[in-house]
């Protein structure tokens, strides 16, 4: 009798757990479906930025969170298919399809190199193997003036549009990058979700947790670490591919260290392991970055200190942070 | 069963620097039989556990496993033969479920890569999982995550993902370290209720567990085999007293 | 002939100055199992203080001292707090913290000391060129490439040879077990890390006659630094200053032979080191099971 009347509340709450997560999914998506309708051309074009950068923090939680590989390269992989989104751009003219196309095979070919050079290393060697890695890639986007523009990056991309057999959609303005954007990051989260619910998901927590235990059962950790690294290397690529028409542009930085370094640290701020935090850490680490530069020149500073102040009070992320703290557990 | 062994050890050897962790230890197992593996601490018994199951390959000598000669195979060719081991440490994966835990075992041989969806793949583990959680008592477990579970049950779990792939030899390294003897025993209950058929290495520290299931006790002491016996003949052995059993018989008995 | 002696020459200040800095970075990681991303903003803010005490007209060689003990005393501050409680914590949050840190430090330095390229005025004794068969050679680099191999000695004197170097080891080893010995290890590792952030304060003054001091240098340095430890394996003297010397070479070398493309070589040096050597080049044995 007790036994089936607590079997009964597990699954009501479950099913209640079930019912509050789709309906915050539901209200997300009908906030993100307000937004143009509220905001201006900058804001709409800022918050494509944030949903691609947070789609390309999201991939970067697949490694984190899920196989837990710290990796400081993973602007590479970014900015790697953003370049070669650009240059196929003024080539071939911006297709919509091609671009994302372009990014995530380019995404997916160089998340390859990198497992190939990282696969038989783990903790710290993969982070600075990472790092390294993706300071060459940065080396030779920086030398290859002809292709990349080295310092300076590249302008003047024609407009984006989308190719349908019957017609040509423009998405130019920035209403439609922003929802293209929009697509594009709720599509990433549903493949990494369905990645990481696939047995490959699952072998990858595993070899998480207890590596030995995973070769001892006969998986091949190397093969499972280049999945992930792959899946991580699509979805970060399809969101590099839109990211040079944020701005028209596209330089550098976007493949240095150091942006990597903030993706981690957008990852941590959004809360790791839990794929939908991505896209709030990349607005914090953004919006902060944007607004506070237009009061001080002292933004870096109020950016160094806001890393430190999340690792300090809430290092498990700002939505468990907040949540604990409204629960009055203070720290977690 | 054949009398062909299911495992043969052939004069193994390993050194690590100039420490010489094994020297030409040699030794057969048939289908179905249970060794027990006893020595004191460092002589050995975990780096023979490695040389079998692949994590170490020995500087000299063969291991042949069901006619097939495995010294250089990797891991996962090994256990795709039949050969599995458990740790000394516990090494369960403790945030997942029970069911899960047993879900990684059981995809390890069949679709455990699978990148898209794949929940045939899943439903088929969970299946199997239920099934051997059912017969091991544990199903009421079922969804709880391991590291909720006292140590006794985490044991068992641990136990439970090496025996899931059905293996015909599973090395067992020190599975009833921290137990209560009422606890080991339950727990070798299970393993025998569960693969009747398996070839079972057992090495542990409690000498009763060891002398009243298996068929024929090896002695390792100082990386050397010393005796390798029935229970009743390791009792009396010399050799084995003094490198084990020594200090006094109470152990033994 | 003359022209590569004067490389390789270029080349051993260069590494003598990476493996000081690596050594620093080096420690704590072994010993604390901790990643410390500030080492960069040592190595800046030694430079800066160098820079500064070179111009004030005190003392020339009182500098690195000085650039020693600035460095020295924010890393015993930092070891107090925040670092002390991120030991054991994952290297997740310790890169997080420490990358926040010198995002912080890398804005004071920017604010106190400006935005431009600062270079030192080099006392007479150390300015100026000898004639190496007949090829101009800083005397400078000599100087650095003396003190620096008098440095290395001295440190490696003092951890392998010293009752201190051993307590330090033995701490690396097993830390439980020099606590039962009745040490305080909490109080070495305030001075482990102080040493080592005034080591990196100390390369940073080294460094500034050659390499000047600008807002960047202290993340260029990190980046070398970091691939000096671990390429050179961690825990181990002999690794990082093997990691050291291959890194300065490969780093002159390729800028002799393929100037364009000399970061990409060397770097691809250093990734080789790591796949085919992943723990290091000089490793430790560490059982598995």
């Amino acid at each position: 009798m007790t036994e089936t009347v607590k079997a009964f509340d597990a699954a009501a709450a479950r099913s209640t757990q079930v019912n509050r997560r789709i309906a915050c999914v539901a209200g997300l998506l009908v906030l993100a479906a307000l937004v143009p309708f509220a905001a201006s051309d900058y804001q709409l074009r800022f918050a494509a930025e944030i949903l691609i950068v947070g789609t390309a923090v999201l991939s970067l939680d697949l490694l984190v969170g899920f196989g837990g590989l710290v990796s400081l390269g993973h602007a590479t992989l970014f900015g790697g298919a953003a370049y070669a989104a650009a240059v196929a751009a003024r080539a071939w003219g911006a297709d919509l399809t091609l671009m994302v196309g372009i990014g995530i095979v380019t995404g997916m070919a160089m998340a390859f190199v990198t497992g190939i050079v990282v696969m038989r290393t783990i903790a710290l060697f993969f982070l600075i193997l990472t790092l390294i890695v993706g300071q060459i890639f940065w080396e030779i986007v920086f030398h290859w003036r002809s292709v990349t523009g080295g310092a300076d990056g590249l302008r003047g991309l024609p407009a984006l549009e989308l190719h349908l057999g019957f017609t040509t959609l423009d998405l130019s303005s920035s209403r439609a990058l922003y929802i293209t954007a929009a697509v594009l990051a709720f599509a990433a989260w549903a493949v990494a979700r369905s990645f990481v619910n696939a047995p490959a998901g699952r072998a990858l927590i595993g070899t998480r947790e207890r590596q030995l235990r995973m070769s001892a059962l006969g998986y091949d950790i190397a093969r499972i670490r280049m999945m992930a690294l792959l899946a991580s290397g699509a979805i970060a690529g399809a969101a590099g591919a839109l990211y040079p028409f944020v701005n028209q542009y596209i330089g550098p930085n976007s493949m240095h260290w150091t942006f990597s370094a903030m993706m981690v640290v957008m990852l941590v701020i959004g809360g790791v392991g839990s794929l939908y935090g991505a896209f709030i850490g990349a607005a914090i680490c953004l919006g902060i970055q944007t607004y506070i530069s237009s009061y001080t020149d002292r933004w870096q500073l109020v950016v160094g200190l806001i890393f430190v102040l999340t690792v300090l009070i809430m290092p498990r992320g700002i939505v468990h942070g907040v949540g604990s703290l409204m629960r009055g557990k203070g720290k977690p | 069963m054949s009398d062909r062994p299911l495992l043969r050890i052939g004069n193994v050897g390993i050194a690590f620097g100039g420490l010489k962790v094994l020297s030409d230890v040699s030794l057969t197992l048939n289908a179905g039989e249970v060794l027990g593996l006893i020595g004191p601490n460092g002589a050995g018994k975990t780096t023979l556990f490695n040389i079998v199951t692949g994590f170490l390959r020995p500087s000299h000598g063969e291991v042949v496993f069901d006619g097939q000669d495995i010294t250089h195979a990797r891991t996962a060719q090994r256990v795709r033969m039949g050969i599995v081991r458990t740790f000394q440490k516990s090494m369960v994966f403790p945030d997942l479920t029970v069911l899960e835990n047993l879900g990684l075992a059981l995809r390890a041989g069949d679709g455990g890569y699978a990148w898209w969806g794949g929940s045939a793949v899943l439903t088929r583990a969970e299946v199997r999982a239920r099934d051997i959680l059912l017969r091991a008592g544990m199903y009421d477990r079922a969804r709880r995550p391991v590291a909720s579970l006292s140590y006794g049950e985490q044991r068992i779990v641990d136990v439970l993902i090496s025996l899931a792939t059905e293996p015909k030899l599973l090395l067992l390294d020190e599975p009833t370290a921290g137990l209560s003897k009422a606890e080991g025993e339950h727990l070798v209950a299970v393993i025998r209720a569960l693969c009747p058929e398996t070839s079972l290495i057992l090495v542990a520290h409690d000498l009763d567990i060891v002398f009243s299931v298996c068929d024929r006790v090896a002695v390792l002491d100082l990386g050397r085999m010393i005796a390798c016996d029935t229970p009743a003949a390791i009792r009396a052995h010399e050799g084995a007293q003094a490198a084990y059993l020594g200090k006094g018989k109470e152990a033994v008995q | 002939m003359s022209f590569y002696l004067v490389q390789i020459l270029n080349a051993l200040s260069f590494s003598m100055l990476l493996m000081l800095t690596g050594l620093g970075l080096s420690v704590v990681l072994s010993l604390l199992n901790f990643v410390n991303l500030t080492h960069g903003s040592s190595f800046l803010l030694g430079a800066y203080v160098a820079i500064w005490w070179l111009g004030s007209g005190a003392p020339w060689w009182l500098a690195f001292p000085a650039a020693f003990l600035a460095a020295a005393l924010v890393g015993l501050a930092l070891e107090r707090f925040p670092f002390r409680q991120f030991y054991t914590r994952t290297h997740l949050m310790q890169v997080l913290l420490t990358y926040g840190l010198s995002v912080i430090f890398a804005d004071l330095m920017r604010w106190g000391f400006g935005a431009q390229i600062a270079s030192p005025e080099l006392p007479e004794i150390l300015s100026g060129v000898v004639f190496i068969l007949d090829m101009p050679f800083p005397i400078y680099r000599l100087f650095i490439i003396g003190f620096g191999a008098v440095l290395a000695l001295a440190l490696w004197f003092v951890i392998d040879r010293t009752i201190w170097g051993a307590v330090v080891r033995a701490c690396v080893t097993d830390r439980r077990f020099v606590e039962t010995l009745g040490l305080d290890t909490k109080r070495i590792f305030t001075v482990v890390v102080a040493v080592a952030a005034g080591l990196g304060g100390l390369s940073g003054a080294l460094g500034a006659g050659i390499l000047s001091a600008y807002p960047g240098l202290d993340e260029e340095q990190l980046i070398l630094a970091l691939i000096v430890v671990v390429v050179g394996g961690l825990g181990t003297f002999r690794g990082t200053v093997l990691s050291a010397l291959l890194l300065g070479f490969a780093l002159t070398f390729t800028k002799v032979w393929i100037p364009e493309m000399s970061n990409v070589a060397a770097l691809a040096i250093m990734a080789l080191m790591l796949v085919i050597a992943p723990q290091g080049l000089v490793a430790r044995k560490v059982r598995q099971v």
